[in-house]
This record gives structure tokens, sequence and C-alpha cells, in this order.
């Protein structure tokens, strides 16, 4: 095998519990984004842009459709004679299976893999982040540092700062202190749970790691604080540019409303810096019917819509919508059939959802006094009834049906 | 079914094989619908029948085509063993480079393709037909009839010199005339794909090589008609083979009747096509659309109404863009009026500009170009 210098592991296991009702049934690097993404294109199209060919990706939870989309890697440019796309799942060691116990578990189970490539340097990614960033140049930094780790931060808010693992480092980046969530936050600094790590150390550590009962097998709680105990060179590169987790249902829906804001820096467009995804033949041009006012909205492949009207919204593939119906701050994803008079209002829908006429899902924050306030989300396959109320922050379960009580 | 596919990318069937669009690309590379091009209906159709071996012959002007194709892998035709064949054309030291003068004599000349195939079958086809053609269904047929030859047809107009079917009740073809000026109206007109037995083809191109025949229907059906079983294949659904601007035009305009484009594309037989990585859409608040097929990595921000616009079109704030066809990466710039045109790829038409082609004949901006 011809040695890489780097390669990318991407931990795309997790649940992504905070998003409920639409991880019931994927892996949260498998939900679907901004008309015709899904989460996990992001780091995989930035290893791509960053000249990394082979991307090792570790799935644990409910795997299939990751699986099957991530397929053999072609629409990333990953189907490779050497290196690629490759899939990790947990494997059975003996006469014991295992599962990833941990981050830092998840790659220790995969040390094998790894060093089939003998890289230099590993990056660690995960599947939870719209992002556009150039990991080549966070390598640079990295060599340059002559660093053992390197994690990529972000500037954040400083009153927002004890939500996220904050990195104090010195004027020149060497980092001399982690913590995990604090009440009193020295910088601003917060991780971006990206890393790249010198392989010969990494794997160090991962095995002094693995051998610590007291761990929990987590690179941002273990390894790392451990290598920096050790007096190892760890520095924190700085990333500047749009970052978001899109780990809950708000964010979620704030990180599409974010592509209909031309001031927020997430341009997809971009041909130097292209995101690829994995698409759906047989698809016609969206098909704009009469008396329709379509504004402020990015709207995808064969969808139909007529006589309705459609306000800050993203529209995934295939999505039709009937005559008098109203959508404002939805997003609405992948063949969604919605019928005549529905109004729907700071929602999400999600995919093969039916939506009969006049129902009402979700309403503006400003005109709701029923309660309590959120994003009211459809899960995927789900009816909602002809007439029937979603309110806001309610959850339809996917495949089920919402009719009169 | 077990057949080998030829598409022929050739200007035989074009009345204007210089106009606008063709100047620089074969009919078969003609961007159609929003998002395909022409050769995409019968290079679906033929892997939609399981066809995986096909070779696709280019005379000049290639160019895009070959862009197009790319590896295949589009279409699923990025095969271990066969896939797509680009039939460019060749230059053997004692002939030069072959001249090909007709697509018999364009068989003739890739014989050793056809003779290095395996298939029992070989089907033809015209890239610059747009029909989606239930390739299976038509083989079936074929070999139901034991025919020698079967061809394609459509309940369509043909154009004066065209080839006009007439067949007897079982569907055999009793006669071929020619399209007469005076004569008008729908006529069981041959859409330029046919299916053969891939031996008697060969048998056939030395028969051609000795008598230097070169056109396809005129020697090849027309020849054999009396003494070999030659049937129609009669294709219901949606079919044009675009001839002229007017056809160009009118063919991309039904497809904002939802029924006809149903008929196109057929969710049973998809019709795939270059994927692009574009964006979604994007309108803007001002936008206004009506009736119209609009593509991805488009930018709306003025006024759209009865049009077929392309991908990664933009349309500024204050345009109006009526009756037009607008092809990939056009700008419209701010106020502009676009009525009844089509401009070609990346052509930029400047802020305040009106054009406007005649209600018979729709304005043609070439590509790249400014106005």
């Amino acid at each position: 095998m011809k040695r890489k210098e780097m390669l990318a592991m991407l931990l795309a296991g997790g649940q992504g519990s905070r998003l409920y009702v639409l991880t019931q049934e994927m892996a949260k690097p498998a939900v679907p984004f901004g008309g015709k993404y899904r989460i996990i294109d992001f780091p995989l199209s930035n290893c791509t842009n960053s000249g990394i060919d082979t991307v090792g990706v570790l799935t644990q939870y409910r795997p299939l459709e990751l699986h099957t989309y991530i397929g053999n890697g072609q629409p990333w440019d990953l189907d490779r004679m050497q290196g690629g796309v490759h899939i990790l799942p947990p494997y059975v060691s003996g006469s014991t299976g295992e599962w990833y116990a941990g981050t830092a578990n998840a790659i220790y189970q995969n040390i094998q893999f790894i060093e089939k490539y003998d890289p230099e340097y590993v990056l660690i990614l995960s599947g939870d982040h719209v992002y556009k960033m150039d990991y080549s140049q966070m390598l640079d930094f990295h060599k340059a540092k002559k660093a053992d780790a390197t994690i990529a931060t972000l500037q954040v808010p400083i009153e927002e700062a004890s939500r996220f693992g904050i990195i104090n480092a010195d004027a020149d980046d060497h980092i001399y202190e982690f913590e995990e969530k604090p009440a009193h936050p020295k910088s601003d600094r917060a991780s971006m749970g990206i890393y790249i790590f010198t392989w010969e150390k990494l794997r160090k550590y991962l095995i002094e790691d693995e051998n610590d009962p007291q761990s929990s097998k987590d690179f941002g709680k273990d390894v790392l604080p451990r290598m920096l105990a050790a007096g190892e060179r760890l520095f924190a590169y700085c990333f500047d540019g749009y970052w978001k987790d899109v780990g809950t249902i708000e964010s979620l829906w704030e990180a599409n409303m974010d592509l209909l804001n031309p001031h927020i820096p997430l341009n997809l467009s971009d041909p130097d810096w292209r995101i690829y995804a994995r698409h759906d033949h047989n698809l016609m041009p969206q098909y704009i019917g009469r008396n329709v006012r379509v504004g402020e909205s990015i709207v995808t492949e064969n969808c139909t819509l007529d006589g309705c009207s459609l306000w800050y919204s993203v529209l995934f593939s295939g999505v039709t919508i009937g005559a008098g119906s109203v959508l404002n701050s939805a997003v609405v994803m992948q063949d969604v059939k919605i019928g005549k008079n529905c109004t729907i209002k700071y929602a999400i829908i999600a995919s093969d959802a039916v939506i009969e006429d006049g129902a009402v899902i979700g309403a503006e924050p400003e005109h709701y006094h029923g309660g309590e306030w959120g994003i009211a989300v459809v899960g995927s396959g789900a009816v909602v009834k002809a007439g029937q109320v979603v309110r806001p922050k309610e959850m339809i379960k996917p495949k089920t049906v919402k009719e009169a009580d | 079914m077990n057949a080998l596919g030829l598409i022929f990318c050739d200007h035989y069937s074009s009345n204007l094989p210089n106009n606008e669009l063709t100047r620089s690309r074969t009919p078969a590379s003609l961007p159609f619908g929003g998002r395909f091009r022409a050769i995409d209906f019968s290079l679906s159709s033929m892997v939609n029948a399981g066809m995986s071996d096909i070779g696709v012959i280019c005379k000049e002007n290639y160019g895009s085509l070959i862009d197009h194709l790319g590896s295949g892998e589009d279409w699923d035709l990025n095969r271990r063993n066969g896939g797509i064949t680009l039939l460019t054309p060749l230059a053997r030291p004692e002939t030069k480079i072959w001249p090909i003068r007709g697509r018999l004599d364009a068989l003739r000349a890739y014989k050793q393709f056809i003779a290095d195939a395996r298939q029992e079958l070989v089907v033809l086809a015209f890239g610059g037909t747009i029909a989606n053609i239930d390739l299976e269904a038509m083989l079936e047929e074929h070999v139901k009839n034991d025919a020698f030859v079967t061809l394609a047809y459509s309940n369509i107009p043909a154009y004066t010199g065209e080839m006009i079917l007439h067949l007897q009740e079982d569907g055999r073809i009793e006669n071929i005339s020619y399209q007469r000026e005076e004569e008008a109206g729908r006529h069981y007109f041959a859409l330029g794909t046919y299916i053969v037995n891939r031996l008697d083809l060969l048998d056939f191109l030395d028969k051609a090589d000795n008598n230097d025949y070169t056109n396809l229907n005129r020697d090849f059906v027309q020849r054999n008609l009396a003494s070999c079983r030659i049937y129609g294949y009669h294709h219901q659904g949606y079919a044009r083979i675009i001839r002229t601007i007017e056809d160009y035009f009118a063919s991309n305009m039904d497809m904002l009747n939802p029924e006809l484009k149903m008929e196109l594309f057929d969710a049973e037989h998809p019709v795939y096509t270059k994927v692009k990585d574009s964006v979604p859409t994007l309108y803007d608040y001002h936008a206004i659309v009506e009736n119209s097929l609009i593509a991805d990595g488009c930018v709306i921000k003025g006024s759209v109404k009865n049009s077929v616009i392309f991908r990664g079109v933009v349309v500024e704030e204050g345009a109006v863009v009526e009756d037009s066809i607008l092809m990939q990466k056009s700008t419209v710039g701010k106020n502009a009026q676009v009525c009844r045109v089509i401009t070609d790829k990346n052509v930029v038409i400047n802020e305040e500009t009106e054009v406007r082609g005649a209600s018979s004949l729709p304005f043609v901006i070439g590509k790249g170009k400014k106005v």
C-alpha cells in the first residue's frame, strides 16, 4: 500500500438524540440539509477539496441510511484505487462483540486500518457540523508548529463560551489548558471537534487510554488532557468562517435559514469549494405553475409549486405544494406532498411526509400564545390528516398519522 | 435483453446543420428541458433496457458531447467490460481519415467494433431524438416478429424529404415514401431507432462495402424491403426530432405541459443526465415566476414567465423573461427585457437591454455572446 501523508477518520456513529424524530431512523450525519445535502457531505467534501483521498467513516447508530448514502464514495470523488472512502462499523473480535465505547475507543479499534496506510498524520472529524474548511491549511499549521496535536478552534461570543469546550492557549497558540463548558470561561476559543494528530503520538496515547479503566475513552475528555499533562506539544488552530453544530432541531432549522441570508458566509455555490452530494436521477427541473409567490427561498429539482406562496423556506427535491398553501420559514425535505390551503410556518417536515389539505403546522413565535414555542416537526413518512393542527414544538413521529382525536 | 447500442451524433436529420445552436455541437448534445441533453434520451432508453455496451459515433463537433458523457458513470456505463465507447473519426494508413458520408458509411467505418461485440442484436439510434422509447418492448417485438430490421416510428408531422412508413396491419412495412412539400398532416415518421440482428448487419456491411452504399434508410432499409421482414414499432409516447430552431423551441416549451412532460419523463423509465452538483435555486424577495421550468443553481430576482431556464442562470432585479429558453449560466441584467429568445450557454444580456424574437421564429443568441 502506498503511504498516505494524512488520512481522515470521520466519527459518524452518533445518534444525535437531540434531533429527536429526525434521527429516529438514521444517524445524525445522514440528516438532510440545505435542499440537497446531508450533513456528512460537508466533512466529506472538505476532505476532497483539501486533497485528502482516504477517509474512514466510523458508523454505529442506525447505519443503514448512511451506508447506502456513502456507497462507494463516488459523489465525493472518493472512489479511489488507493484509499478512498471506507466504512468502518464496530466488529466482533474473538468470541465477543464490541461496540465503539467512545470517540477515542472507536479510533483505537481501527488502529489496524490506519496502519495499513502508514500515515504521518491523522485528521479526526465528526459528522455533525456544517462548515467549509481547508484541512490542508490546518496541516500546514500543525507542521509549522511541530505539534503533536492541533485542535481547530473558533471564536465564539464570550457570553456563550460556557456552552463549549474552551481552549486556553498562549499568544503562540500553544495550548496550556482545557476547560469543558466552564462556568467562567477564560477565553473565547471553542474547540470545533476537529483534530490533527501526529500518528505515532496518537497511537501511543490511544493504547494508554484504552488500558486506563478510569477513562471514558473520549478525545476531548481523556486523550487530549492526557497528552497535555504529559507535556506534548498541543496547538490551537484558529478557524475563521461559518461553522454550525446542527445537533438540535433549532440549530438545524437555523442553519437551513442561514442559507437564505446573503450576509451569512455560507456560500455553497463557490466553484472552488463545491459541496458534493449523492443525487437522485430522473429529476426534472422545478416547475413553478400559475399564481405562485416565491421569495427569499431555495427550491430544488423536481419540485412542483402551484398557486401557493413560499417565503423564507428551503425545499428539497420532489416537493409538491398545492394551491392556496402558505409556507413561511419552513424546511421541507425530499418528496413531501403538501395539499391545498395548508399553512406551514417555522417547521421542519421530514422526507416523504404527507400534509393533507387545510392542515396547519407550526406558527410564528410572535403570534403564538398557546404555551412554549418551538419549531414544529413532522417525522419522515408521517401523515397529517386534512385540517389537523401540529402545534409549535410538537413532533409527529415518523410513519405515524396525525388525525382527529 | 442482450443488445449492442450504437448512437449516431450526426447532422443528417437536421435541416439547419449550421444554425447558431448546432454550429459548435452535435444535435445529440443539444441542451433540452432545463438540465438534459438530447443524447440522454437514447442513452437512458438503452440503459433502461439493460444494455451496457454502447458505442457513440461522433463525426465532428463532439467536444461538448465528450465532456457531457465523461466516463459514462452518470448512466451507470463506467463498466469494466463495455460501457460507453466513443467512436471518433478513424484514420487508417491506406485511407487517411474515413470521410463518413452517411450513417451506413459510419457503420462500415466501425465494422470491427460491431464484429467484436458478442450481443445477438444491435440497436441503432439517433442521439438527437427526443423520445423515451421502451427498447425492451421493441426488442421483444423484433424477436417475436422474426424481423430483419425493426424501425421505431411515431405519429408526428414529417418535413419535406423525410422518410414516411406505410405499414400493413401486422406492423410490417409495406412501402416507404418521402414527404412531399404539398402533403401536410401527421405520418408514421421513423424516429431513427432501428433494431437489427448483428450478424445480418455485418453481412450487409460487407455488401455495402462492395457496392459503396452509404445511406442507412435508402440502402439498408429500402433495398431490403421486398426481400426481408422489416417491421415498424409504434412508440406511443412523446417524440420529436429536432431539425430546426422552431422544433427546438416548441419541444422545450412542450415540457411546460404536464401531460407531455409525464410522457417523456415516465417514472418507470428514468432519464439520466450528467450530475453537476449545482446548489438549489434561490428566489429573491422580488422574484415573480409563472409557468416555467427552472433548473438548480439559478438565482431569480426578476420575473420569469412561460420559459425554460437551465442550470446556473441569473435573472437580475427588474428583468423580465418571457417565452424564452435560457441555457446554462446565461445572465439577464437588471431591467432587461427578453421575449421569444433562446440564449445559448454563457450569454450575457446587459442591463436595460431589450431582446425580442419574431412570433414565428425565436431569436437565437450564440454561445458566450454579450448583448
